[in-house]
Parts: structure tokens; sequence; C-alpha cells
């Protein structure tokens, strides 16, 4: 496990990359070691880093989930527009509550299509998102809620701790959603490597085919990681809402992307069948601290879609050009045994 | 070939039974939004409109369905589209004359188009080698290239549009033949027919079929899969090229954002062709019915100004799971028998 596999470990070398680009951040600009910094870039992993996790999972299975941040767009403006309706004023928790079942709902419908269908998840998804959008936009009518209901404006005031540094006099401070995004990261590390059905997640994305002669219920399998997206998803569009303290309908614009980016920057197989949930979290940093501080690095924010591009290219690339050469070694060790047999 | 050649005057009036389902959907969405309308759309104004505006869905389409045929999906459509409008767009404008006459023009757009030809056949040549060659998925290719591509549209443009262009562009695009067949629709017409020759006249076409149904198969017959995936990726961002050309003539300007909404109802109407996901089916003519249908619905709702545009999302999701499950329900019921 240590020392000779470290280096064999995928998280080891985006831990590397973290470091450099961190240090080469601090050099530029002298501020990346800052408490404030530090902070925002937790505050502003939460929400992406949640749904990381769940996309992790799907991705693992050998699926895939474009309609995740519609899901989440269309939980957080129905919970936070009905609440606001009926002026809600219990505890906040009801609210994450009807937004998880919402959203495992949807999930549910993604899922029983894919088992159903057997037609590639992007497609479906790519479907069902535009439902998600349609229903959103059209049925609720939704754009901006500024004004949020009590409870949850209540939560967006509460603050774990805040920091604010010296030099500069910005403060920042760290929400109480960090939890969650805690807690969604034990929940998923532990189903992925201590239960039967992370194993089978493992096994469907590795081989469907084998994976059903093994015993394990693909479909079962199937729908169980997009209900489960669809629940995390639910529960992150609230989470933004108390993070931001509003809703805006551009929040999760192009998230179906970098999200991808950084489960796969993260070191799970696109094709699936494996990934560790700790590189997952490592790929939402890796992925924000570029992000968030493209400015710093000093690059013009109209280029930051291009990095995004050119970061996912990368990190495929890397991972796809090693199971190739992985494929042509096996092929030729084949090959040369051949030969030794002849001889 | 030759033999071959003499079954297809045949297989054209061979209507295959997709193409059947199709026709009737047509018809029927033709006769209901009729009726409803209370007659004004099935008037001549509507169909000059329909036939104007197709083209650019459709041209898209054909290329997603070729990269679909092949057994992947090219998501970088609408990006190639957008950047290849935007860098053809200032092209042009640098290289016309100021006053210039008539043949000038034509020459100069004649240029443009070969230019955004070329723009569209290197983003393809991008993707196809990072999914032929590196053996990265289609899908996550397309999608990170569409990233670098859009994102190569957002720099260069800072989100604002392009304007002022020469007006050539605009019309021919906008150029009506008899006074009734739109200059895109001739478009259309020699992309498709273009495709078409492609995939059923030539080799390469019968091994991007070979290639969509089987490709570990199609290797050991000694087909070169990773020359025909690029090759397949390269015309593809050539058609996107094409759409996007035609996207800035209809809006006489070049934005980075104008093929957003275009990416589901492209591979929507792939689906409703019958064009397979999977790969190794799919033909030109249900391509061209499927987008027609689509069309007529879009212009269709249009007409009802009570129905808002963002129901057109919720209505193109639910066709597409909608003909997804009826494909595959129909396929089972082929099996059992």
């Amino acid at each position: 496990m240590k020392g000779k596999n470290l280096l064999k470990k995928n998280e080891f070398y985006i831990v590397i990359i973290i470091a450099v680009l961190a240090c080469i951040i601090q050099a530029i600009s002298g501020q990346f070691f800052t408490s404030n910094n530090l902070v925002d870039l937790l505050r502003s992993m939460i929400v992406p880093g949640m749904m990381a996790a769940g996309l992790f999972m799907v991705i693992v299975s050998g699926n895939i989930d474009v309609s995740f941040p519609y899901t989440a767009m269309l939980c957080m403006f129905a919970v936070t527009k009905w609440f606001s309706v009926i002026n809600y004023q219990g505890p906040v928790f009801l609210a994450f509550l009807i937004a998880g079942l919402i959203g495992l709902v949807l999930g549910l419908l993604n899922g029983v299509l894919a088992a159903w269908l057997k037609l590639p998840t992007l497609i479906i998804t790519l479907g069902t998102c535009t439902i998600f959008l349609g229903i959103t936009q059209g049925v609720l009518q939704s754009s901006v809620i500024s004004v949020l209901p009590a409870p949850m404006a209540k939560m967006a005031a509460t603050n774990l701790f805040s920091v604010v540094n010296g030099e500069t006099g910005l403060g920042s401070s760290m929400p109480v959603s960090i939890l969650f995004l805690i807690a969604i990261y034990l929940i998923v590390g532990f189903i992925m490597k201590y239960t039967m059905l992370g194993r089978g997640i493992y096994a469907v994305g590795g081989d469907p085919v084998a994976a059903e002669r093994a015993g394990f219920n693909v479909n079962f399998i199937r729908i169980f990681v997009f209900t489960f997206m669809g629940v995390v998803g639910g529960i992150t569009g609230i989470t933004q809402v108390t993070v931001s303290g509003m809703c805006q309908i551009n929040f999760f614009d192009g998230y179906e992307m970098t999200i991808i980016a950084a489960v796969v920057l993260g070191g799970a197989n696109i094709a699936g069948g494996s990934g560790t949930v700790i590189g997952t979290f490592l790929g939402v940093l890796l992925m924000k601290m570029i992000s968030n501080n493209l400015i710093l690095l000093g690059i013009p924010t109209n280029w930051s879609k291009f990095m995004t591009g050119i970061l996912i290219i990368a990190g495929v690339s890397m991972s796809a050009y090693k199971s190739v050469l992985a494929k042509r070694r096996v092929a030729s060790n084949i090959l040369e045994d051949g030969h030794k047999e002849e001889a | 070939m030759g033999k071959k050649k003499r079954f297809d005057v045949k297989s054209l009036l061979n209507i295959s039974s997709n193409n059947k389902k199709l026709l009737g959907m047509l018809l029927l969405v033709v006769i209901v939004l009729s009726i409803a309308t209370g007659g004004s759309f099935a008037g001549i104004g509507q169909f000059k409109l329909i036939a104007y505006l197709f083209p650019e869905m459709g041209v898209l389409a054909l290329g997603m369905m070729l990269a679909m045929v092949s057994g992947g999906i090219d998501l970088t459509v609408i990006a190639v589209a957008d950047l290849a409008g935007i860098l053809s767009c200032l092209f042009m404008k640098a290289i016309m004359p100021a006053d210039a006459a008539m043949p000038v023009q034509i020459l100069v757009l004649l240029v443009t188009l070969l230019f955004a030809l070329a723009i569209g056949a290197v983003c393809g040549l991008f993707t196809g080698i990072l999914i032929a060659r590196v053996g990265v998925p289609a899908m996550v290719a397309t999608l990170g290239a569409s990233d670098i591509i859009l994102g190569i549209a957002v720099g260069i443009t800072n989100g604002s549009s392009i304007k002022e262009l020469p007006p050539i562009l605009c019309r021919v695009v906008n150029f009506e033949l008899f006074g009734l067949i739109p200059g895109t629709t001739i478009v259309f017409i020699i992309c498709a027919a273009l495709v078409a020759f492609l995939l059923n006249m030539t080799a390469t076409g019968f091994k991007i079929y070979m290639i969509g149904s089987n490709a570990t198969a199609s290797e050991y017959s000694g087909s070169d899969n990773k020359k025909i995936l690029t090759l397949t990726y390269m015309i593809s961002g050539m058609l996107s090229a094409v759409a996007g050309l035609l996207m800035c003539g209809h809006f006489n300007s070049a934005r980075s954002d104008f093929g957003k909404s275009y990416l589901t109802p492209a591979i929507l109407i792939c689906v409703l062709a019958g064009v397979n996901p999977n790969g190794g089916v799919g033909k030109v003519s249900g391509i061209v019915l499927a987008v027609i249908i689509l069309q007529s619905l879009s212009s269709g709702f249009a007409m009802f100004p009570s129905i808002s545009d963002y129901y057109k999302n919720l209505i193109w999701g639910l066709v597409l799971i909608g003909i997804m499950i009826m494909n595959v329900v129909t396929a089972k019921k082929g099996q059992n028998k």
C-alpha cells in the first residue's frame, strides 16, 4: 500500500499538481495561502463538490448524467417558491427533505429510463434535462428570487466561523453547509468501499455482462445511482440557495461540464469501473483552484471556458491513453509468450 | 458497386417502414396544426418560413447523424457552428473590398465558405484524433472539445456579437429560387445529397456503417477504423460550419451563443429519424423527414402566442423521450415475433 504503490496512485499525482499550482499562485499573487482565500476556496467547493460525489457514482457505474444541474435548479425554485407562497416558518430541514424527495423522483425517472431503454444515458438525460428546464422556466416561470423564506434566509446568515485577512482586510465566512459536503463524501465513500452495492457499482461499470453473471442486479444498480444523483441534486439546489442567499436561473450554467471534468480529473474512468471518492474530491479542489484563481493567474475570465475544456481533454486523454497502452502491452505479452512456446 | 447502384433506384421507391411512420407523422402534424390554426398553417407563407428555417437544424443533424452512425456522438456541432460562423464573418469582413462589384462579392463569399469548411475540418480533425487515436470515448471527447472550441469563440468575441457583415451573405441566405424555394433549403439539399452519396455509394460510407455496428469486426476485416472515424468527425465538423454560416446569414450577425439551443433538437432529429444511438443504423431520408416534422411543430407552436417559448424545451424533451420509448417498444415487439 505504501511506498512503491504510492507512485502508482492517481491521487498522488493530483496532490502534487495541486501543491505545485498552489505554490505558483502564491508566488505570482502572494494571495493564495491567506485565511480568507482558503475559506473562500472551500466555500466555493461545497456545491460542485456535493454534485461531483453523486456523479462519481454514476460515472463509476459506466453511465453519465447531464441532467443533475437542472434537477438542482428545479428543486431550488420549486421549494423556495412554494415556501415563499405559504410563508413557511418551520425548521429549514423540511426544505432539504422536500427538495431531496423531488430530486429522488426526477432521478428515479432517469434511472428507470436508463435501465429500461438501454440507450446511451447521455441522450436519455439530455432529454430529461430539457424537460426539467422546461418545467422550471415554463411551468414555474422562474428567473430570480431575491427574498428568501425566513428559515432559509436564517440559514444563509448563519456561519460556522469567519476569518478576516489582517493585511487586506478582506473577510470570508464558512457556511454551515460545509457539513453536508463532508457528510455526502463520507456516505459515498462508505457505500463504494464497504457495501455490496458499492462493489456492484464498480462491477457494472467494469463489465455489465460479467456483473450480471456474477449475480448483481444490474438494473437495480443503474436505477440506484441515478436516484442517488437525483437526491444529491435536490439537496444541492437548496444548499446553493443557503450559500448564496438568493435563487438565480443561471446558477448552474455549464455545471454538467465542469463537474464531469472534475470527476474525470480525479481519476475516475469515464467508461466506468474505476475511480476513488478521494480522487473526486481532489479533482473538484483542483478545478476550483484553477477557476477561482484565473484572474490571479493572469487569464482573462472570457477564456475560462477554454481553460475548462483544455483541462477536461488533458485529463481524459491521459487516462484514455493509459488504457490504450495497457491493452497494447497485454496484446504484445500474449504474442511474446506465444513466440516463446513456439521456440 | 455496379450492382448496388442498379438496386438503389428501386430502393428509392421502396420506402422503409420507419420513413412510412415519419411520413404519417408529418401528415398528422400538418393536418392537426392546419385545423388548430384555422387553415393559416397550410398557407404558402408558412411553407416558405418552414423551408427557410429548417436547414440550420437539418445540416447540424446531418453531422450529428454521421457521428451516431459510426457509433459515437458529436456534441461539438453547435460549438463548431458558432466558432466557424464567428471566424468566417471576421474573415469575410476583413477581405471584402469596399463597394465591391457583385461577382467579386460572390467570389469573396465562396472563399469564406472554403475558410469555414477548413475551420470545421480542423475542429473535426481535433476531435477525431482524440477519439480514434487517443481512445477517448466520443461523448467525453466531444463534450470537452466543444468547451475548447466554444471557449475560443467566447474568448475572441468577449461574448458580444459581430455585426455589420457584408450584405452578400444575408442576400444569398434570403435568396428565393422562383420566389418559392429559399437559399437555405438549396444549401440543405446539397448537403443532404452529398451525405447520402457518401453513405450509400462509397466504400467509406459502408465502412462508417460497419464501424458503428461492430468496430472490432470492422477492424479485423481490414478497414482502417482510425482513419475512417477521424474522417467522419471531420465531415461532421464541415457540415456544422455550413450550419454556422447559415445562422450568421439568418441573424445577419455572428455570436458565440447562437447555436446553444440547437443541441437537443439535433439529437432529437437523429433519434426521430431512426438513427440508432448505438451505431450502425441511420438514413439521410429519415433525417430530412424528421427535421421537417420538427420545424413544422416548432413553427406551429410559434403561431400560438399563448404558448411561451420556454414550453418548447419541455415539449422537445418529452418528444425525445417518447420517441425513444416508442422505438424500444416496437423493437421488442419485433423480437417477440
